[in-house]
């Protein structure tokens, strides 16, 4: 079993239904019929993975780029609990196990 | 001919009751209601006398019935309520038989109302404006609405905001208003001419005493309101009155998780809610002083 750091995440685009306030997101995830409330970094990432496949690396890569938050272990940590959280919500799924990175 | 329950003698109703049941408008509902070994007539005429008589050949939304079963009407006479055959509460001590016919009849609107998105709200109207109180039990939505009905709006509903969602509009269901332990008595002294059926005392819920509708209410349950203002109420003892602006997404938090059915109506109650919240000014008020209250609900309009 790995801890899923290396692995890649999807999401389906047509699955979701989302309404914006300001800063915060409601999303209604069609195949659960659930309700969820996100704050802006995860919505962005939800964007970004209903978009192309990530890992927890290329998507703390991507969102770095974005907001221009220096990459370190902090952000790379975050992102790879926050696939972990959006997975076991059933918003992502692995699609595949990659080979570990250096 | 006069086609309210006032048009009946006291002697008329309770024979319907007991035989083929009362045909009864309640609202966009129509039931059919019925007892036997209990006598109901008096207090159903005093507090539903100006609610329109449902054709007798139905079709009926729901059939409803308080029976005292016959084994116990000697000992400890109980009150069981019967809905389209089943009996889905406790039985009651047959002295809360009305309370219980009220609650059932809830219950049984709550079942059947999936049409609409079914909000756990008080609704008020003025001037084809509504207000809608979502909340929980205790937060004193039933209270507010029973002061403002009488201060000039008119009822839509104490219990359910029913939004219709081809349109967005709210469909009035007007009913009793149980106001119970405290309120009562703060009713009493707010609208002295208030109509109040007697007090029930220890009831699940506490001491509860049904207060009349207001008849143009009932009148005009048939025309629709345009919702405009959610407001979130929390009576707490000795606050300041406070009206502030709530966010969107705690708006749309709080009537999702006030609502009935917001889950069975799926994709569509999410749609619903989101037009619903996008339409409307919410607010959270804190209050402890009812006129007060009263005050800021009536500032909104301007």
């Amino acid at each position: 079993m790995t801890d899923g750091t290396a692995s890649a995440y999807i999401a389906r685009r047509s699955d979701f239904c989302w309404e914006e306030w300001d800063d915060r997101y409601v999303l209604f995830y069609v195949p659960s019929q659930k309700t969820h409330y996100l704050n802006q970094t995860s919505a962005i990432a939800l964007q970004r993975l209903a978009e192309s496949p990530y890992t927890a690396k290329t998507l703390a890569d991507a969102l770095s780029e974005e907001s221009g938050e220096p990459l370190d272990e902090g952000l790379r940590g975050s992102i790879a609990q926050l696939l972990q959280h959006l997975e076991t919500q059933g918003l992502v799924v692995r699609i595949t196990d990659l080979e570990p990175g250096p | 001919m006069n086609n309210r329950l006032d048009g009946l003698t006291d002697g008329q109703l309770s024979q319907r009751l007991r035989t083929d049941g009362l045909p009864l408008k309640i609202g966009c509902f129509d039931a059919r209601i019925r007892t036997s070994g209990l006598e109901l007539a008096t207090l159903a005429h005093s507090l539903y006398r100006d609610y329109s008589l449902a054709d007798d050949d139905g079709p009926f939304d729901f059939h409803v019935r308080v029976a005292s079963p016959l084994a116990r009407r000697f000992t400890r006479p109980q009150a069981v309520f019967h809905w389209d055959g089943g009996q889905p509460f406790e039985p009651l001590p047959a002295g809360l038989a009305f309370p219980l016919l009220e609650w059932g009849i809830n219950w049984c609107i709550a079942n059947r109302a999936h049409r609409y998105l079914m909000l756990h709200s008080a609704c008020v109207e003025k001037n084809g404006d509504a207000v809608l109180f979502p909340a929980w039990p205790g937060h004193g939505k039933t209270t507010l609405c029973a002061a403002l009905i009488n201060r000039g709006w008119r009822l839509l509903s104490d219990e359910f905001g029913l939004v219709r969602p081809e349109d967005d509009l709210l469909q009035p269901l007007p009913r009793p208003l149980p106001l119970k332990n405290e309120s009562i008595e703060v009713i009493r002294g707010f609208a002295p001419d208030a109509y109040l059926g007697p007090v029930f005392p220890k009831t699940r819920k506490g001491d509860v005493a049904h207060m009349r509708p207001p008849a143009d209410s009932i009148a005009r349950a048939e025309e629709p309101a345009v919702p405009r203002w959610l407001v979130f109420p929390r009576w707490v003892a000795d606050s300041p009155t406070k009206l502030e602006p709530m966010p969107g997404p705690e708006a749309f938090f709080m009537v999702a998780t006030n609502a009935f059915n917001y889950e069975v109506r799926g994709e569509a109650g999410f749609r619903t809610v989101t037009r619903l919240v996008r339409s409307c000014s919410a607010y959270r008020l804190v209050y402890s002083n009812l006129e007060e209250a009263v005050d800021a609900i009536n500032g909104l309009l301007n």
